[in-house]
């Protein structure tokens, strides 16, 4: 999972409740934060491997952008915490070694409120999912911090070595730029990579394959 | 005994990562007596702006509140104008009539030198005091908030603080009332002096000149007095202290320790108790989570959250106070608590009332109310 949101809840490993980026304490028990922080040190996490490249790269650029030390209750805007780290960097680079050789995907953020995103190039990696899921909430493979962004707002897929997008349902909408317009996503759609598409108003990304 | 004391702790276990630990100390007066042996102030703002109408009725107030003080009591009447004017000191109840019936408004308000005037007043006496104060406007002396926050009172003195209208500063008022433990009550209809005013007597008390020391392994921090020790110069109505302290790791003994010492007003004698609270460390997650008193800690965050709401309104951001608003509405709905309940949604018509004017005026004078609200959520029953 990757999570990119700049305020980034955590849920408390006691009692389960989510609580907003700037608690220290679990706003339900007052459980530190620091349990999480410890729990994901001491456990590895197998489907965080899975997802691989795309988040190797991300946690990298949330390491350093982390490089201050703790203060993050006040800090504007919030840094993206990097709530899972990923696991082992040698597995992912393996992977990364055998998609090379066939061409990878990428994610490349153009334009998004956050603007530590812009430029950011995200890998995506079918070759442990099929699909991968982009939206708001931390439960997305990809997550983008942006308010018209919907919770769950379009699956990327890969299938016979064709890309697909497919709107969930999103409030604002899922688009793809035919070179004059953007032109609404329905449903499911092929896309002629590369593609620059647009997933409510405020966020532009641009997909191609390398 | 004449006050009784429960203190509430919200973990029953520590376990392998620190907590926040929140408590709660609540004093009841068990056995009333009539007060005696304290000295009211009462600080009246007789600057220009209260001519006419609002100083006859605060006259009137003023009156009142003598009449219901009981004998036994002492009264100093002060009035700051043109310059602070000790008017009556130290004296009965009934003989400081005539001090409030001469009052009369002009000149400026200069609040500053009145508080200090006021204070040294209040540390010739060392009686536990009340310091009643009245005013409308902006102190014209010293404006600069942080040298209000460096004045000492002595520790014996609460504050009990009438906003009147729209003009006066309640950042300020609300700073002399936490600062003392006190009430910052807001009157935004003048008429409302007449009554509120006798309000502020005390007639009768469980306890005279409290102390509430608490010690543990954690650092304290409370949330609706100074201190530790908290000093209270009566226990009128039920007290409650708020505050949090952290709980270390795999702690295991005693983390909370509160004495109290106090003047039994029946018996004339100082009496002391204390109590104290306990963790043990749970060995799985659940027993450590059974052993969390989530309300007590929801009912705390409400507060906390509260607070914030004033002060952000106070710093006229209301994108700001709409989120903290909005938190405090969840909040109160994860309680189950109908009076946070209530009281949520009529602060969010209030807001909603305030967004749709749209003024800073209407932000100020929301802020007036809703700083004035929590003083008195915070620290009265």
């Amino acid at each position: 999972m990757v999570i990119l949101t700049p305020s980034v809840p955590w849920t408390c490993p006691v009692c389960g409740y989510e609580n907003p980026d700037d608690a220290e304490f679990c706003l339900k028990c007052g459980t530190s934060r620091q349990s999480v922080r410890q729990i994901q040190q001491a456990s590895v996490n197998p489907p965080q491997e899975a997802v691989g490249q795309a988040e190797a790269q991300v946690a990298q650029q949330q390491v350093t952008v982390q490089e201050a030390p703790q203060p993050q209750a006040v800090s504007v805007p919030p840094v993206p915490q990097a709530v899972q780290t990923p696991s082992q960097p040698q597995a992912v680079e393996v992977q990364q070694g055998i998609q090379a050789a066939k061409g990878k995907y990428y994610l490349q953020f153009i334009q998004t409120p956050v603007h530590q995103l812009n430029n950011l190039k995200v890998p995506l990696d079918f070759e442990t999912f099929n699909n991968i899921s982009v939206g708001r909430s931390p439960e997305n493979v990809i997550v983008i911090p942006d308010p018209e962004v919907s919770r769950r707002h379009a699956v990327l897929s890969l299938e016979n070595g064709e890309l697909y997008i497919e709107d969930l349902n999103s409030t604002n909408g899922t688009y793809v730029y035919d070179g004059r317009l953007f032109q609404p996503v329905k449903g499911r759609q092929k896309l002629n990579l590369p593609a620059v598409v647009k997933l409510g108003n405020q966020t532009v990304v641009k997909l191609s394959r390398e | 005994m004449t006050i009784s004391m429960k203190v509430f702790g919200s973990h029953k276990y520590s376990f392998q990562y620190p907590a926040k630990y929140v408590f709660k100390i609540v004093l009841v007066p068990e056995k009333v007596t009539t007060a005696r042996g304290f000295h009211y102030v009462l600080l009246v703002d007789t600057s220009g702006s209260m001519e006419g109408f609002k100083i006859e009725l605060a006259k009137k107030g003023a009156l009142e509140l003598l009449n219901r003080i009981p004998e036994g009591n002492k009264v100093s009447v002060l009035s700051f104008g043109e310059r602070v004017n000790l008017l009556a000191e130290a004296v009965n109840p009934t003989d400081a009539s005539q001090a409030i019936q001469g009052l009369t408004a002009e000149g400026s308000t200069p609040f500053y030198s009145a508080l200090l005037r006021v204070i040294s007043l209040i540390k010739k006496y060392e009686m536990p005091s009340y310091l009643i104060l009245l005013t409308d406007g902006n102190p014209t002396d010293v404006t600069v908030l942080d040298n209000y926050k460096g004045l000492e009172f002595p520790s014996n003195v609460k504050v009990i603080a009438y906003g009147i209208g729209d003009d006066y500063n309640e950042v300020l008022l609300r700073l002399l009332a936490d600062k003392t433990g006190g009430i910052f009550e807001h009157v935004s209809d003048v008429n409302e002096i007449v009554e509120l005013l006798p309000k502020a007597a005390v007639t009768k008390v469980g306890a005279q000149d409290v102390t509430v020391d608490i010690k543990s392994e954690g650092q304290v921090k409370l949330f609706n007095f100074e201190g530790p020790p908290v000093r209270l110069n009566a226990v009128e109505s039920a007290v409650t202290i708020w505050g949090e302290l952290t709980l270390p790791s795999n702690y295991s003994g005693n983390i909370l320790h509160v004495t109290v010492t106090y003047f039994d007003p029946a018996t004339q004698t100082q009496q002391t108790m204390s109590q104290a609270l306990s963790v043990q460390f749970a060995s799985t997650t659940e027993q450590y989570d059974a052993g969390i008193d989530k309300d007590l800690v929801a009912e705390y965050n409400y507060y906390v959250l509260l607070d914030k709401y004033g002060k952000d309104l106070s710093a006229t951001n209301l994108g700001e106070a709409t989120k903290t608003l909005n938190q405090l509405t969840q909040l109160a709905q994860q309680t189950r608590r109908l009076d946070m309940m209530e009281q949520t949604k009529r602060l969010q018509n209030s807001l909603e009332q305030t967004r749709r004017l749209g003024s800073v005026e209407a932000t100020k004078r929301l802020a007036k109310e809703v700083q004035s609200e929590v003083t008195k959520k915070l620290r009265s029953t």
